[in-house]
């Protein structure tokens, strides 16, 4: 009577799975997954945004600052410190110092009388004192001011008086956003001012620009307030500052600001949320170097050690194919890693979650997974297919760590040699970028970032500095499909193909 | 499992020849033979005859470069699942995982067998007793003897009671209890009707427990030598001790064959009775026999005929009818 003949091919698959090998690297994973989770700051300390204004309001000079971080949270205990001081003379008239608060502002008053005067503004975090370290310049943590007798709802900006700051936008809900705040705004606002926008280039200094000429996001009814962004695609490369102005409700320009830089809402430029940041920075990172480590380990332990050593045949007697023995281990394997790169990532989404209070974009994790799952494959792969093709370990660990450490070291190494006859990767021409993003099809360990801007059709990340969607850099769905599944399939294949066709 | 007698083998070798690339010549060359339900086929050979490699390609092990090879039926490359659902293979030099106990290979074996539960736990240590592991079913295969090895594989062979068993070089590295035990259970195997190649060096073994014997040579197969060859080619000494030894007995003992006597000790070669007959007999005589024992030549000068030995051409092939 014939039975099943896939029983033994399902029971050496199920006891492939249950290996205590496979438990270890699942907590492998998890182990990173937590340890790098662990190092994500919940309130990073670069960069520091710093804003600040005086105004007069009820026979006292205010002055008004707001501070936070590039993930838009308030920052709580920044010492601000204000010395007021008579212009001519240099006599301190008054020395004002005091932390913000949990909502990241912090006011002083003082009434002044004659004029004029001269503010200097410090600002920083407690303890440093004179030896600021030199991150705080990415946000001005020094003005000076004068000025002289102000009238009610006059408004002298100090440091930046609108923030508006880098990357700050989708760093909250993932969507292309802009988000204002004003330290003035009951001051000067009252029932509501107007905040417009430009794509501008500030080099040569900031100028003030006509509402007619900007585009008008809305009203600014509270501080800070986050407005939704669209804008289209430029081919004005000069063009990479975003200038903010808030308009009174009669019309008059009250604040300009164009701290940020334009690069942030390219809408080709791939999402990059604070979760995503994080998720990339930490758990993606250190799993494109554990991950094909793994898949060695695996590969070698599930079969290529007992193909080697001759204990493989032990098991070729039984009820199974050679091939189905290869295929239920390669699965295995597969299946154990990419469960463990799974459980890596849903926890250190959580964990991120928890820390920095956003998770990853969907599309971030699963184009870091699927391109985790290409060189999980051709790892495992590679193993598979060495032990038939050499009959000790010696040589089969050097293929496999010598790919490994090609792919994950010396690749740039290997672009720049080959493009450097054309000094293609020197100047870092469009062209000499689009090779380089050619060749990442060549390299399984580049494909999380080739799958990110695949499923987001965004710029690689190589060509970031020339934008445009995935297409304009051939990232298109077919080859990123075609090329990843080559990766899953070929080693598999010439595997299958070596044990039909030789002992 | 079919009885013993039956004319349909078991299994079937056919025209089989195996290259290995970088070989100057192939390992097994056009080899035929049957194995038939309720038989012993003793496979003969030197070193570096085909009698392993034909083994192996008859479990699976390597792919043929032609011919077939029929289990119960079904071809071991075209249907390998089926055929080795009924097979057990005693390897040469068994080669488990070194890291692991006797009976929990037995146990991850038993798995493929589709064996699991209680029944299984059963097996394996049931089997363990009857090669005579019970005692070392914890102990990890690294530490087992050579003959321990070749009685786990003997019991990793019988899991799924085969109809078909290829034991190669089963006794070597084997004590004399081992040989013993594997002698008994081939003779219980056969009346059970399954089919045994086995594959030896120990001639003398393989024809006290072989129905037939297939001489193979330079990979090629010589001769099958059957039952009743086997019993023609019966040759070898006699060795008889009697205590009180005289001429008389000596005349008895030359109607048996060519004696020759060193003390109380008789050496009658190519004795023309059985060893029992002529105990018998002098003792009816009124002697005291303390000693009597028959040592075999004939299956080795048989071989060395077949095989030729230097100076000698060897016989024509044979088709292992």
């Amino acid at each position: 009577m014939r039975r099943n003949p896939w029983a033994g091919f399902r029971y050496d698959f199920q006891r492939t799975l249950t290996r205590a090998l496979a438990l270890i690297i699942v907590v492998v994973v998890i182990i990173v997954a937590l340890a790098t989770a662990a190092e994500i700051p919940t309130n990073p300390v670069i960069p520091r945004m710093y804003s600040g204004v005086l105004f007069y309001s009820d026979g006292a000079y205010h002055f008004d600052f707001y501070a936070f971080n590039e993930y838009g949270t308030p920052l709580q205990g920044i010492d601000y410190s204000v010395v007021v001081t008579s212009r001519p003379g240099n006599a301190t008239l008054a020395t004002l110092g005091g932390r913000t608060a949990a909502n990241g502002s912090v006011e002083f008053s003082v009434a002044l009388s004659g004029g004029p005067f001269n503010a200097a503004v410090e600002a920083g975090p407690q303890g440093f004192g004179p030896f600021a370290p030199a991150y705080w310049t990415q946000g001005a943590s020094r003005g000076n001011v004068s000025f002289g007798t102000l009238t009610p709802g006059e408004i002298v900006p100090i440091l930046s008086p609108i923030t508006a700051a880098l990357n700050l936008p989708t760093g909250f809900s993932g969507e292309l956003a802009l988000q204002v705040y004003y330290p003035a705004l009951d001051a000067s606002c009252g029932s509501g001012c107007s905040v417009y926008y430009a794509l501008v280039n500030v080099d040569q200094g900031v100028t003030p620009l006509a509402a007619s000429s900007m585009v008008r996001l809305g009203s600014l009814s509270s501080s800070p307030q986050a407005y939704p962004l669209a804008i289209p695609p430029t081919n004005e490369t000069n063009l990479l500052n975003v200038q903010v102005e808030i308009f009174s409700t009669s019309g008059s320009l009250i604040a300009t600001d164009a701290n940020s830089t334009a690069s942030s809402f390219d809408p080709y430029v791939t999402p990059d949320t604070v979760g995503d940041g994080a998720f990339s920075t930490y758990f993606g990172y250190d799993m494109i170097f554990l991950i094909p480590l793994l898949a060695i380990v695996a590969a070698f332990s599930f079969y290529a050690r007992d193909r080697l050593s001759g204990v493989l045949e032990s098991t070729i007697v039984q009820p199974v194919t050679r091939l189905g023995l290869a295929t239920s281990r390669f699965l295995g394997a597969l299946i154990v890693l990419l469960a463990a790169v799974g459980a890596g990532t849903l926890l250190t989404d959580a964990l991120i979650l928890l820390r920095v209070g956003y998770t990853a974009a969907p599309s971030y994790m699963l184009s870091y997974y699927l391109g985790f799952a290409v060189f999980a494959f051709s790892f495992v792969g590679v193993v598979f297919l060495m032990s038939h093709l050499v009959r000790t370990v010696a040589p089969l660990f050097a293929v496999a760590l010598g790919l490994y450490l090609f792919f994950s070291v010396f690749w740039n190494g290997l672009v720049t040699a080959l493009e450097a006859p054309s000094q293609a990767y020197y100047v870092a021409s469009r062209a000499g970028l689009q090779l380089q993003v050619q060749a990442s099809f060549l390299n399984p360990i580049q494909y999380p970032s080739l799958f990110l801007a695949g499923l987001t059709n965004t710029t690689p990340g190589i060509g970031a500095q020339y934008g445009g969607d995935a297409a304009s850099w051939e990232v298109t769905p077919i080859v990123l499909g075609l090329t990843a599944l080559a990766w899953l399939l070929i080693p598999f294949l010439l595997l299958q193909w070596r044990i039909l066709t030789r002992d | 499992m079919q009885h013993r007698g039956s004319s349909q083998p078991l299994l079937e070798i056919s025209h089989l020849t195996k290259y290995f690339p970088g070989a100057s010549r192939p390992a097994v060359t056009d080899l035929s033979l049957k194995v038939a339900a309720g038989e012993v086929l003793g496979f003969v050979g030197l070193n570096g005859a085909g009698k392993t490699t034909t083994i192996r390609v008859a479990a699976g092990l390597n792919r043929p470069s032609a011919g077939h090879v029929s289990v119960a039926g079904y071809d071991i490359v075209l249907d390998k699942v089926n055929a080795s659902r009924h097979l057990g293979l005693v390897p040469e030099f068994p080669n488990f995982d070194p890291g692991v106990t006797a009976l929990s290979l037995l146990r991850r074996f038993a798995g493929y067998r589709g064996l699991s539960g209680p029944s299984e736990k059963n097996r394996c240590s049931d089997l363990l007793r009857l090669v005579g592991l019970g005692e070392a079913g914890r102990v990890r295969f690294r530490a087992f003897s050579q003959g321990m090895k070749k009685r786990l594989a003997l019991a990793v062979a019988l899991l799924g009671e085969p109809e078909v068993l290829l034991l190669d070089e089963v006794l070597n590295g084997l004590d004399p209890q081992g040989i013993a035990l594997v002698r008994r259970l081939m003779m219980e195997w056969r009346e059970d009707g399954r089919a045994i190649l086995l594959s030896s060096h120990l001639l003398n073994e393989t024809q006290q427990v072989a129905d037939r014997v297939a001489i193979v040579h330079e990979g090629r197969l010589v001769k099958v030598l059957s039952r009743s060859e086997l019993a023609n080619g019966r040759s070898g000494v006699l060795r008889v001790i009697i205590v009180d030894l005289d001429s008389r007995a000596v005349e008895y003992l030359e109607t048996k064959g060519t004696v020759k006597r060193d003390g109380a000790t008789v050496w009658i070669t190519d004795p023309t009775a059985e060893a029992e007959e002529i105990n018998s007999d002098l003792i009816r005589r009124g002697y005291h026999v303390r000693g009597l024992a028959f040592e075999s030549t004939g299956l080795e000068s048989l071989f060395l005929r077949l095989i030729g030995e230097p100076g000698q051409e060897p016989s024509g092939g044979d088709t292992g009818e």
